[in-house]
């Protein structure tokens, strides 16, 4: 099971629409594909249309309360998701009083390996905070998320640091890679920036940058990703050779620890 | 990224013409370079211009990352083209839909690193590449250097310019004429049918009609049908339009603006010194005037 982070310290950098159609993508590429919404906007989870009240969620999988399979959502054969909800804050002030959260959602997650080839884990707009730390913790990839737009560079560093700094702590060699977002290749600002972006991170970025689109936000607004209504849309065929790119680039495989372990 | 997969986001369609290099077998973003033209242009769908573009632009990208030296030449040529601060404003693609294209025209050789494809073998050595075979030059003269300023591409052009700023006089057609006979720019043979099989058989109808119900009835594009209305009436003579202005109403004389009409009644004719300092300084009437003067 390969499991991808997308993160970054910035909001509105494309980060959940990133997600879901990634998610999407892999698993229109025939991938059993898991989603998991660890924001407690839960923007992720109304953006595929689903509501989840009172019901048991993330949070309470993380607590170690339920099953993660008792909370699951099968969106379609193939493709699931793991839903958030406001609760999923409160973790964060938990945490500061319990031990061993940093690793609670790879503990979550180990029960249902079997089950997916990949999960896309959709972060909370802060690069600091704990869930951000258990979804670093748990990748096999690291997906830095940026936009092509003003101050993203500077916040992708800085992002980019505090990953490496976690994944060093833990000792893990996990890659971070750096994917551009809303790029509009038809304004000379979005195009420097680009360039600057592959300057720095040169070939940790993604050959595929997704171009920003009217209709992916539409999509999201609407519950269901855009593949699932124009598969052949410019947004969704940036995201159908994104998906390729991960296949083909799939990391050797890391061994995915138990509950029992902790 | 590698730096060809930058450069298909940068000036070009992304993946797929990542895809689509690759299908060529060009891996490398100096192996842009050395594609054949045509199959550039083919890559992108036969445009030409994109084409010759996408080369000019690998040939500096691989300048601007080190990865070629860009000989003074395509740098001027790329210069000279400033496409950029054009295509901000006006980013639409179907912008080249309205340049007509004069009988005789001649396009220019593609060569998307001209100083390589005249350069010849010496060049390719100095790239370690082989050599591609010489490209073909243009059998006649292209008409816009044989014609001088006063060629069909000139004109061509100024009539573009002349339309995209409306100053183009359009030959007034009653609401009675036919749709055939209205040459509305877009109204293909195809629409007309659909739309006379629809019950619209004059220029008036199609005016006059619910674009909406049309639309449905015809299953021609909303869109499509609402800017056919705006090209017919717009080719409509005023009269015919129901539209006067003020200027041309014989009972009415031309507006004039006063000071009591621009300033607020309790300040006309007492400007504050404050006000003053915003009020443009008149210009001599005989005095030199613009940027130079």
């Amino acid at each position: 099971m390969q499991i991808l982070t997308l993160a970054n310290q910035k909001g509105g950098c494309g980060k959940t629409t990133t997600a879901i159609h990634l998610a999407a993508a892999l698993h229109a590429a025939g991938e059993r594909t898991l989603l998991v919404d660890l924001d407690p906007q839960a923007h992720a989870t109304l953006g595929l249309g689903c509501f989840v009240g009172r019901a048991p969620s993330l949070v309470d999988v993380m607590r170690g309360e339920v099953p993660a399979l008792s909370v699951l959502r099968e969106l379609r054969p193939g493709l699931s998701l793991l839903p958030a909800t406001l609760s999923l804050g409160e973790f964060e002030e938990e945490a500061t009083v319990a031990l061993g959260t940093e690793r609670a959602l790879t503990a979550a997650l180990a029960p249902i390996a079997e089950h997916f080839d990949y999960v896309v884990v959709d972060c909370p707009p802060r690069a600091d905070g704990i869930l951000t730390a258990n979804a670093v913790r748990a990748a096999t990839t690291v997906m830095l998320i940026v936009e092509t737009g003003a101050f993203a560079l500077q916040g992708a560093l800085r992002a980019h640091g505090l990953f490496e700094e976690i994944i060093e702590r833990e000792g893990s060699e996990t890659p971070i890679r750096v994917l551009a977002t809303m790029f509009d290749a038809r304004t000379r600002f979005a195009r420097e920036v680009l360039v600057g972006m592959h300057s720095r991170f040169g070939e940790t970025m993604y050959d595929t940058a997704i171009r920003t689109s009217v209709k992916l936000r539409e999509a999201v607004a609407s519950g269901a990703p855009l593949q699932w209504r124009s598969p052949k849309a410019r947004a969704s065929t940036d995201f159908a050779a994104l998906a390729k790119e991960v296949r083909q680039e799939r990391p050797a495989s890391r061994s995915v620890s138990t509950l029992s372990d902790f | 990224m590698d730096s060809l997969a930058l450069l298909c986001n940068l000036h070009g369609d992304g993946p797929a013409t990542l895809a689509g290099l690759r299908e060529l077998g060009c891996f490398e973003l100096f192996e842009v370079l050395t594609i054949s033209p045509d199959s550039l242009v083919q890559l992108f769908e036969g445009n030409e211009r994109i084409a010759r573009r996408f080369g000019r632009e690998a040939a500096l990208l691989a300048d601007r990352l080190g990865e070629l030296p860009v000989t003074e030449e395509v740098a001027a040529e790329a210069q000279s083209f400033a496409y950029d601060s054009i295509e901000e404003v006006s980013p639409s693609p179907d912008i080249e839909e309205f340049i007509p294209e004069p009988e005789n025209w001649a396009p220019e050789v593609l060569t998307p690193f001209p100083a390589l494809s005249r350069g010849g073998p010496e060049s390719a050595a100095l790239l370690g590449i082989e050599p591609l075979p010489a490209p073909k030059l243009p059998t006649e003269t292209p008409v816009f250097q044989a014609g001088g300023a006063n060629g069909p591409v000139v004109k061509a052009v100024l009539a573009l310019w002349s339309r995209l700023d409306g100053r183009e006089v359009q030959p007034a057609t009653p609401p009675s004429s036919g749709l055939a006979e209205a040459s509305l720019d877009g109204l293909t043979e195809e629409l007309v049918r659909k739309l006379t099989s629809a019950g619209i058989q004059s220029l008036g109808q199609l005016l006059e009609a619910n674009v909406l119900d049309l639309s449905s009835a015809t299953n021609i594009p909303y869109t499509k049908l609402a800017h056919l209305q705006f090209l017919g009436r717009k080719q409509l003579v005023p009269e015919q339009r129901g539209e006067l202005t003020p200027f041309e109403r014989p009972d009415q004389p031309a507006p004039e603006l006063e000071a009591a009409q621009v300033l607020p009644p309790s300040e006309a004719g007492q400007v504050s010194p404050g006000e003053v300092a915003n009020v443009p300084e008149p210009l001599a009437e005989d005095g030199p005037a613009g940027p130079f003067a």
